[in-house]
C-alpha cells in the first residue's frame, strides 16, 4: 500500500472485492412474510384490548364498583400502552429512510426505550398479582367472598397457576430487557470502536 | 412495479454487497445481511421521491440495516474477523499471473478487515468515498456537514493505511 496516489489504489482494491448475488426469490418471500407479520403485529395490538373493552362495556352494570374502577384503570394503562408500542414501531420504519446519523440515534433511543418497555412488563408480572390479590381482598372486606367459596372455586389453584405463569412472563421479560441493553452497548461501541480495538 | 424494484435491486447488487462486507465478515452471515439489506432497499424504494439520487437513497438504506444487524446479531462474536477464507484467491481476472492474483486477493481481504475495524460513521465515509460518492453526497447519507466529512475522511485514510501497512 506504499504508492504515490493511495486513494486510487484504495478505490481500485474496494472495487475488486468479491460480490455475493441477491436472491431476488428469497427477498420476495420475505417481503410477503414480512406483510403478514405486519398485520399480525396490528390486529394482535388492537384485537386483546378491544376484546377486554368490549367485556368490560358488556359486563359493567354486572360488576362491583371497586371491580370496575380496577378493570378501567387497567384498560387505560393497557391501552396507553399499546399506542406507545405502536409509535415506537413506526417511528423505527420511518427513520429507517432517514440519515445514517438520525437512524443511529433513533435505533438507539429505540432500544433504551425497549428497555424500559420490557422493565415495565417484568414489573407488571408481580404487579398484576398484587392487583388481583387486592380485588380479592376487597371483595372478602365488602362480603362478596369468603375463603370457603374461594377454595371452592379454585381459588388457590387459580392462584399458584398464575403465579407460575407471571414468573415465567417475567424471567421472559427480564431476558428481554437484558438483550436490549446488549444490543444498545454493541451499537455504542461500533461507534466508538472500543469493540476491537 | 415490483418488476421495476427488481431490476433496481439486480442493478445495484454489487453495490449491496459491499455495504454487507464492510460490516460482516462471515461469508454466510454476510449473505443473510445481504438478503436483509435487499428487503430494506425494496420496501424503502416504495417511499423514493425523487428527492435525492436512486443511488445515495438506496445507500442510505442499506447502511442503515447493516448497523441494525452490527448491534442484532453480533453479540460475543466479532464480526470484523473473518471465519473463512473465500476472499483468498477469489479478486482477480482469471488470465492474471498466480502470484499477482494472491498478493491483491490478500489486499483486499487486508482492506476489509482494516475497513470493519474503523468507528461507524468513519467506515460509512471511507466507503462511500470509496464507491464514488462526492462529498455533498456522503453528507447527505450520513447527515454530517461536508467539512465533517472531511476530516473523517482523513482520519479514515490514515488508520486504513497505518492497519494495512502494520498486516503486511
Amino acid at each position: 500500500m506504499k504508492n504515490e496516489k493511495p486513494e486510487q489504489d484504495l478505490t481500485a482494491l474496494w472495487q475488486q472485492q468479491p460480490v455475493s448475488e441477491i436472491d431476488l426469490s428469497d427477498v420476495t418471500r420475505r417481503l410477503k412474510h414480512q406483510q403478514r407479520l405486519q398485520r399480525w403485529y396490528i390486529v394482535s395490538d388492537f384485537t386483546g384490548f378491544l376484546i377486554g373493552l368490549g367485556m368490560l362495556i358488556y359486563s359493567w352494570e354486572k360488576l362491583p364498583l371497586y371491580l370496575a374502577l380496577v378493570l378501567c384503570g387497567v384498560m387505560v394503562c393497557g391501552g396507553v400502552f399499546t399506542g406507545f408500542v405502536i409509535w415506537l414501531r413506526r417511528h423505527a420504519v420511518l427513520a429507517s429512510f432517514e440519515d445514517t446519523s438520525h437512524y443511529r440515534e433513533t435505533l438507539k433511543k429505540q432500544y433504551l426505550s425497549n428497555q424500559r418497555i420490557a422493565r415495565i412488563t417484568m414489573h407488571s408480572a408481580w404487579s398484576s398479582e398484587l392487583i388481583l390479590l387486592v380485588i380479592w381482598g376487597i371483595a372478602a372486606v365488602v362480603g362478596d367472598l369468603s375463603w370457603q367459596s374461594f377454595v371452592d372455586k379454585g381459588g388457590v389453584a387459580t392462584f399458584i397457576i398464575i403465579s407460575v405463569l407471571m414468573a415465567g412472563f417475567g424471567y421472559w421479560a427480564y431476558k428481554r430487557e437484558q438483550k436490549f441493553k446488549r444490543e444498545y452497548t454493541q451499537l455504542v461501541s461500533q461507534e466508538q470502536n472500543d469493540l476491537f480495538s | 412495479m415490483h418488476q421495476d424494484f427488481k431490476q433496481i435491486l439486480a442493478e445495484h447488487q454489487a453495490l449491496l454487497s459491499r455495504v454487507a462486507s464492510s460490516y460482516e465478515a462471515n461469508e454466510s452471515v454476510r449473505q443473510e445481511l445481504l438478503q436483509e439489506i435487499a428487503l430494506a432497499v425494496w420496501q424503502g424504494l416504495e417511499r423514493f421521491n425523487g428527492d435525492a439520487s436512486l443511488k445515495t437513497y438506496i445507500l442510505k438504506i442499506a447502511h442503515n440495516r447493516a448497523v441494525t444487524h452490527v448491534s442484532k446479531e453480533v453479540k460475543n462474536r466479532d464480526v470484523s474477523q473473518p471465519d473463512d477464507d473465500d476472499i483468498v484467491g477469489t479478486a482477480g481476472a482469471i488470465d492474471e499471473e498466480p502470484e499477482y492474483v494472491a498478493a491483491r486477493s490478500r489486499q483486499v481481504t487486508s482492506l476489509l478487515e482494516a475497513i470493519r475495524t474503523l468507528p461507524v460513521t468513519m467506515r460509512q465515509v471511507m466507503t462511500l468515498t470509496l464507491e464514488g460518492l462526492s462529498y455533498q453526497e456522503i453528507a447527505e447519507v450520513c447527515g454530517l456537514t461536508k467539512n465533517h466529512v472531511g476530516v473523517l475522511l482523513q482520519r479514515a485514510k490514515t488508520t486504513l493505511q497505518q492497519r494495512m501497512n502494520h498486516e503486511e
